[in-house]
């Protein structure tokens, strides 16, 4: 009766146990997902939007990150590394779900002139892409076009995918060969050998799957990944032995898994049934008692909760089993309204709440190592560890960013809107200023003056005219040698001026000589001087029609700034409502998503306390039957 | 006999309820209403594929925007940052002056700290200039070799065009005297 009973309950506990171990695998392709691009750590960046665009991603800002790219392609400003950019650019459009952008960016990247170590990368990022959608020969024969070793951590990732990949045909020979060859410092190695192990074990190649967990088990690395990993290959092994019936070796590696890592329920409840398999009951009540002490609401505990009381029937302790089935079922009773509890909590957005506090404090790769704290956390981790669950919660998390990235423009834009009218505004008043502003008259009387003083020019040029360049000075003597002869014209008749008369010739002869002789050089200066008029007035023609041009420009560019600006409003403010009502239906599926998870749970409590109390009901029905 | 059988009478009708809950629902209900789940999560899906792309174009048409009124191309000038290596130097603040002028002061997070030295290059500052000779000044404060405070300044000047212009604070590490370096590059 007894282990007609237990069988269920272990194979159910196993099942629990697998899923762990797939959730935990599962983990490692999301992680791998992120490391792709990380695999570019510390090379030199010679674009700075490409540079920009890798602080944002760095941060876990994968909006800005691609919105930088965006704005880049748009408008490059330097053609540097611009396949590195549209590489990253497509990279980012697969991490946030846009498979079609990705696929199409890397189809152009590769029609494109591209060097080998490009190409290369291409055909790495679409292999990658290509085994996370389930495509493992499609993803092995883009593998195998890289020609050159892949840079950094990329070529490990690579050696790591192509470990799974002959693992997923069962060769293992090549995947042990590729898995030895991956850089040892690089935690790909880690993975790939776990891998390679856990799936010897269970294989016909037990022997050699123990020797590769044994060694992973026993790393002495306080690197928090890799302590998880031994942490995981010493369960794992653990687990093997109990089914092979060795439960002095299931205790062995069990014993190695830490009690404060997130593993040591199952391991703890390994151990019991080790103990148990060697009929040693007491021992075997240790650590299930470790377990319930600390009074969690998950598989391993409620298993250890039934094992206890099954340990003493074993044993023969028909009472103290009776006492301990009896607690157990009042433990699952209380379990199921802890559960119950779990449910009204995340009915009204416990949950929520909590994902939406950490989405704020923590970016999207934090969710990971650190799950959201709230009251039904501990209820649901294994749900928290599972792929879907992690697609998910990342899926709210981008809609948060969104609604966040919505609301930055819902309040800059009318600033904006705002700026741009008051600059029309400005402009709109400067403008007949400009227009009636006398610098285009005075550049007309400019110009009617420039043509006087060039025909002057060229009459005095025809004529040789030299008095015509006189200087003021020589002008005031002139006029005064006429005035001179004047006086001497009218005392001439009555006085003999002779004298006067000679000294005036003399006076106009010299002054007349200095003048024509000094009329050439005169000349040019003038003619100079009307070259340089003209110069200046070419040169204000252009600046007036530049002028022009501008008013004419700038009108046109506020005609183009606000015909951008029309509809962005609207536009705004329906994408703000779309991605509210989806924010909202992303909750409630997320809030679905735990739900049937406890409810899972609460099943598998359930079917526990009904043989519980079937087991009461055995006992009562065996103290009862006259021996 | 009889106590016994009272017994598991008693424990079946007990169960007997939450077995007959479970009957209720049968399996084309929960098939009908898997299909309906997943046509919802399939239509919430595409929504919010659409919505994501429909983003993504919004932000880049509104950022070239902003751009473009805020920063005018003949005036635009920015100042980024980046490290190459930088372990001998451990960050924690930058200020920026331009002549002579306190523009910009920015204290580092570890994320921010870690995206640097991964590669990111940092937009620390976008501004408008006018055409001419200007001074750019950032003084550096964080921890040098040996746990030792560590404060530096480096400057540049520029002669701004009508073209954008940009400036890159590049922080080295030199090895052979195990110093940091702060070099200074503009982009035309």
């Amino acid at each position: 009766m007894y282990e007609s009973g237990n069988r269920p309950r272990r194979i159910l506990a196993y099942r629990e146990w697998r899923k762990c171990i797939r959730g935990f695998l599962l983990c490692l392709c999301l992680a791998s997902a992120d490391l792709a691009v990380a695999g570019l750590d510390q090379h030199r960046v010679e674009n700075l939007d490409y540079g920009s665009a890798l602080y944002e991603y760095f941060q876990g800002n994968e909006l800005n990150a691609i919105t930088r790219l965006m704005v880049a392609a748009e408008r490059p400003r330097s053609t540097n590394q611009a396949n590195e950019a549209n590489l990253l650019l497509a990279d980012l459009y697969y991490g946030y779900g846009l498979y079609e952008e990705s696929r199409q960016m890397f189809a152009r990247l590769l029609t494109a002139e591209v060097s080998d170590s490009i190409q290369d990368r291409i055909w790495f990022n679409l292999a990658r892409l290509r085994f996370e959608q389930g495509y493992r020969d499609n993803a092995r024969e883009l593998l195998s076009r890289i020609s050159n070793r892949l840079p950094g951590s990329i070529e490990s990732e690579r050696k790591y995918l192509l470990t799974n990949l002959y693992l997923d045909s069962a060769d293992y020979d090549k995947a042990a060969d590729i898995s030895n060859q991956i850089d040892s410092d690089s935690i790909w190695k880690k993975y790939a050998r776990y891998n390679l192990g856990a799936a010897m074990i269970e294989d016909d190649r037990y022997q050699q799957g123990k020797y590769i967990l044994n060694a992973i088990g026993q790393s002495t690395s306080l690197a928090a990944e890799q302590v998880a990993l031994r942490d995981q290959a010493n369960l794992s092994l653990g687990l093997r032995h109990l089914r092979m019936d060795l439960p002095d070796q299931a205790l062995k590696t069990l014993t190695r898994v830490r009690l404060q890592g997130p593993l040591s329920n199952d391991a703890l409840l390994a151990s019991g049934w080790a103990w148990y398999h060697q009929e040693k009951f007491k021992q075997a009540l240790i650590p299930w008692r470790i377990l319930l002490r600390k009074n969690a609401v998950d598989a391993a505990t409620q298993e250890a909760i039934l094992a206890i009381p099954t340990n003493y029937a074993k044993a023969g302790q028909d009472s103290l089993a009776i006492k301990h089935y009896e607690i157990a079922a009042r433990q699952f009773e209380s379990q199921l309204r802890i559960l119950d509890n779990a449910v009204d909590s995340i009915n009204n957005d416990g949950l929520i709440a909590a994902l939406r506090e950490h989405a704020i404090l923590f970016d999207r790769s934090s969710l990971q190592r650190l799950p959201p704290s709230s009251d039904v956390t501990p209820q649901l981790h294994l749900l928290l560890a599972s792929k879907g669950f992690q697609r998910e919660i990342k899926r709210f998390q981008e809609l948060l960013n969104i609604r966040t990235s919505l609301r930055y423009w819902g309040s800059s834009f009318p600033a904006l809107e705002l700026m741009l009218a008051e600059r029309r505004q400005r402009f709109e008043q400067k403008l007949p200023l400009l227009e009636q502003t006398t610098s285009f008259d005075r550049l007309n009387l400019l110009r009617d003056k420039r043509n006087q003083f060039s025909e002057r020019v060229a009459e005095i040029d025809l004529a040789q005219d030299f008095q015509a360049l006189v200087t003021p000075e020589e002008a005031d003597h002139l006029a005064r040698l006429q005035r001179i002869q004047r006086s001497i014209n009218n005392v001439s008749a009555s006085r003999n001026t002779t004298y006067q008369q000679n000294t005036h010739r003399l006076l106009s002869g010299i002054l007349n000589y200095d003048l024509e002789t000094d009329f050439p050089v005169r000349f040019w200066a003038a003619k100079k001087q009307s070259i340089l008029l003209d110069r200046t007035l070419v040169e204000a023609d252009q600046r007036v029609e530049s002028l022009r041009q501008i008013s004419r420009r700038t009108a046109l560019d506020f005609e183009a700034f606000q015909a951008r600006i029309d509809g962005q409003t609207d536009r705004i403010h329906n994408l703000r409502t779309q991605v509210s009502r989806l924010l909202s239906r992303q909750e409630t599926r997320i809030n679905q998503m735990a739900i049937a998870s406890i409810r899972q749970q609460q099943r598998h409590i359930v079917q526990l306390r009904l043989n519980a109390r079937f087991e009461l009901a055995r006992l009562y029905d065996k103290l009862a039957t006259p021996q | 006999m009889k106590n016994i059988s009272l017994i598991a009478l008693i424990l079946y009708s007990l169960l007997n309820p939450l077995w007959a809950q479970e009957s209720d629902v049968t399996e084309s209900d929960v098939s009908a209403a898997e299909d309906e789940a997943a046509a919802g999560d399939e239509s919430l899906d595409s929504s919010i594929e659409a919505l994501k792309k429909e983003v993504l174009s919004l932000n880049r048409d509104l950022f070239i925007l902003e751009e473009d009124l805020l920063f005018p191309a003949n005036t635009q000038f920015s100042i980024f940052l980046s490290m190459n290596a930088g372990s001998l130097f451990a960050l924690d603040s930058v200020q920026i002056k331009i002549d002579d002028k306190n523009i910009s002061n920015h204290l580092y997070t570890e994320r921010e700290l870690g995206a640097l030295k991964r590669g990111g290059v940092q937009r620390l500052y976008i501004g408008n200039l006018p055409s001419g000779e200007h001074e750019i000044i950032a003084i550096f404060t964080g921890i040098g070799p040996k746990g030792r405070d560590y404060r530096r300044g480096e400057t540049v000047i520029i002669e701004k065009t009508t073209e954008p212009q940009f400036v890159e604070f590049i922080i080295t590490d030199d090895s052979s005297k195990e110093q940091p370096e702060f070099d200074v590059r503009v982009w035309e």
